[in-house]
């Protein structure tokens, strides 16, 4: 910001270039295995299986492997799948996590502060993996077991304390008259929420709603439990699944791998001007 | 509607109801029934369901009491108790790691060299990335016959024998599981750390140049003392995260060799499920190692924060604890 104008010795230029080169071999190191996987997806097989240090394809450029692993390894249906789980979860826990955190941002009651004390608790209890047996058999018992939509909402309620608490955070920082005014002017509450409260959280609702897409897109372990039938697995699963079974197709392997980044790299497009320090602060807006 | 309400000691029910409806007071309880709803199924009811089969043996089908062999069982199970020693060990190199390299890219980013927004966007890259898929890149990488590490070292001549075993030799094997924790993690922190040195004033460091601090003195006297209840914050979150990994770890090794990079929740994960082993669920004794599992990360936290505690008032003299940026 605004340095330009220093001046600076030749000892601080050469120790401002040696931190660049420090940066640089860094992020070197960091985005290799990524360019690998990019750039192995565009090999022909053969030359995957011989593995090496080469990050450019050495013979062909098969850009039909995409087309491959799109229509026969069945790709096509499981990012469907993905999209559907990630935009399910994301449009109910946006609902959820700003109706609940502008009811417990205003009008506070004792039941309120009550049940917030048992939100916080749970968020801090953590049993991991075991929880995901007694919904998968919730989910079989009222029969839903081989549909996505019990996915959806296993996955949309099972973090929804800490979106809650950031939305709540937002509104709070809100001034009540914004409310009053909007009652004074006919506005019931619902609408109010509606027109007044979820423009004005717009950066907060941002961050739940790609934390949570992002979070649902990159997950394996609760769709490795909950989704069994083939047609309804998703890309992450699909993926899973495929380098189990067919070893050696590796190019397809890597083409499914390229395809689920995609989302992610959209998600820092767009999310990376909305800083988290919201999340690690619980919802703190300055 | 045209009834005077005004002066009335005691509204009727459905005037009662009516009033609570327009002042707010119903429908911002009514809004909370999802969220409740949603609590109740995805928290409590697994919660309570836990504590319904510890002491049993269930086995997804049928389940018997069995009094306190579960708990005899976990005594004696030193596969559990190595698994719980390794997740130490991987939380301790994990953080060794990543807290400080985080933290000195963030500071070093903060100079604003050029390109630096494109390498804050490079070293947050791979957090983006599903653990699952890292697990599986890092298995190319590490792969023994035709892997890519073993085919660089040999390019570049420091491979000469046989190909080194990364993810089959137990003795090395955690080198391969700390590389592909930090490199997925370590983007993640760098951007609280980012986050907190912007929220230190412009001033301090104005005036810290005027009085000729150096870079290195400058980081020792402001960025860290100002960035400690960042810092706090932090520490707290990679240290519950690095007990709860291991997804990635499932996937890259599935806890071998012999069980050496077997984490606590990929074993319980394995009892419950059965998945990886081709037995038969033990989901009553998964749910007795869960509540353990639970408990030494809760104990672990509570340790951490009264340390934490500590240091801020040997550091504050006990009057600034719990002050934030």
């Amino acid at each position: 910001m605004g340095k330009a104008h220093e001046v600076r010795s030749t000892g601080e230029k050469i120790a401002r270039i040696l931190i660049w080169v420090l940066l640089f071999v860094i992020a070197a190191l960091t985005i290799f295995p990524v360019l690998y996987v990019v750039f192995g997806s565009l090999k022909e097989n053969k030359e995957l299986l011989r593995g090496g240090a080469v990050i450019f394809p050495q013979g062909r450029w098969a850009f039909d492997n995409y087309a491959k692993a799109w229509q026969q390894a069945n790709f096509a249906r499981y990012t469907a799948n993905s999209l559907f789980i990630s935009f399910g979860v994301m449009i109910i826990s946006l609902i959820n996590s700003s109706m609940a955190g502008y009811a417990f941002a205003r009008r506070p009651t004792k039941f309120k502060e009550a049940l917030y004390l048992v939100f916080v608790g749970f968020m801090f209890i953590n049993v991991g993996s075991v929880s995901l047996r007694p919904l998968y058999e919730l989910a079989v018992g009222v029969k839903m077991n081989t549909s996505l939509i019990s996915v959806i909402l296993i996955s949309a309620g099972g973090a929804q304390a800490t979106y809650i608490f950031l939305c709540r955070g937002f509104v709070a920082s809100l001034p009540k008259e914004l409310d009053e005014a909007a009652t004074i002017d006919g506005c019931g509450f619902f609408r109010i929420l509606l027109f007044i409260i979820v423009p004005s959280i717009k950066s907060a609702m941002i961050v739940v709603g790609l934390l949570k897409f992002i979070e649902l897109w990159n997950d394996l372990l609760q769709q490795v439990t909950y989704i069994t039938r083939r047609d309804r697995y998703t890309l992450a699963l699909g993926l899973n699944i495929f380098r189990g079974s067919f070893n050696d197709d590796w190019s397809s392997i890597m083409c499914a791998t390229c395809l689920s980044f995609i989302p992610g790299i959209v998600f820092y497009l767009i999310g990376h001007r909305y800083p988290p320090q919201g999340i690690v602060m619980t919802g703190m807006k300055n | 509607m045209s009834t005077v309400k005004m002066n009335r000691p005691a509204l009727s029910g459905k005037e009662k109801a009516r009033q609570n409806w327009l002042n707010g007071a119903t429908p911002s309880t009514l809004m909370l029934i999802p969220a409740i709803f949603f609590l109740l199924v995805c928290s409590v009811y697994p919660f309570l369901w836990v504590f319904r089969y510890v002491l049993c043996n269930y086995n997804g089908f049928n389940s018997t009491f069995t009094g306190m062999a579960n708990i005899q069982r976990m005594l004696i199970d030193t596969t559990f108790w190595n698994s719980v020693g390794t997740t130490f060990e991987y939380a301790l190199y994990k953080l060794v790691f990543i807290i400080p390299l985080a933290l000195l890219m963030a500071v070093l980013l903060n100079m604003r060299l050029a390109g630096s927004s494109l390498f804050r966007a490079v070293y947050f890259m791979p957090t983006i990335i599903a653990s699952s898929i890292s697990g599986m890149i890092f298995m190319f990488i590490f792969a023994t016959k035709n892997g890519i590490l073993n085919g660089i070292s040999r390019s570049l001549g420091l491979l000469n024998g046989p190909p080194t075993p990364w993810l089959t030799d137990p003795s090395i094997v955690m080198i391969a599981v700390t590389v592909l924790a930090i490199w997925g993690g370590f983007g993640n922190y760098m951007l609280y750390f980012i986050n907190g040195i912007n929220g230190i004033s412009e001033d301090v460091y104005e005036s810290a140049k005027i009085d000729g601090a150096s870079g290195v003195r400058t980081f020792f006297s402001i960025t860290l003392p100002m960035l400690a209840p960042v810092l706090k914050v932090i520490l707290m979150l990679a240290i519950t995260g690095a007990f709860k990994d291991y997804e990635a770890i499932m996937v890259l090794t599935q806890g071998g060799p012999g069980n050496r990079t077997m984490v606590m929740f990929l074993y319980i994960y394995n009892t419950i499920f059965a998945t990886a082993n081709g037995g038969q669920a033990q989901i009553g004794y998964g749910a007795l190692l869960s509540v353990m599992a639970a408990i030494i990360v809760g104990a672990v936290t509570g340790v951490y924060m009264m340390v934490s505690k500590e240091l801020d008032d040997v550091m504050y003299g006990g009057g600034q604890s719990g002050k934030s940026s």
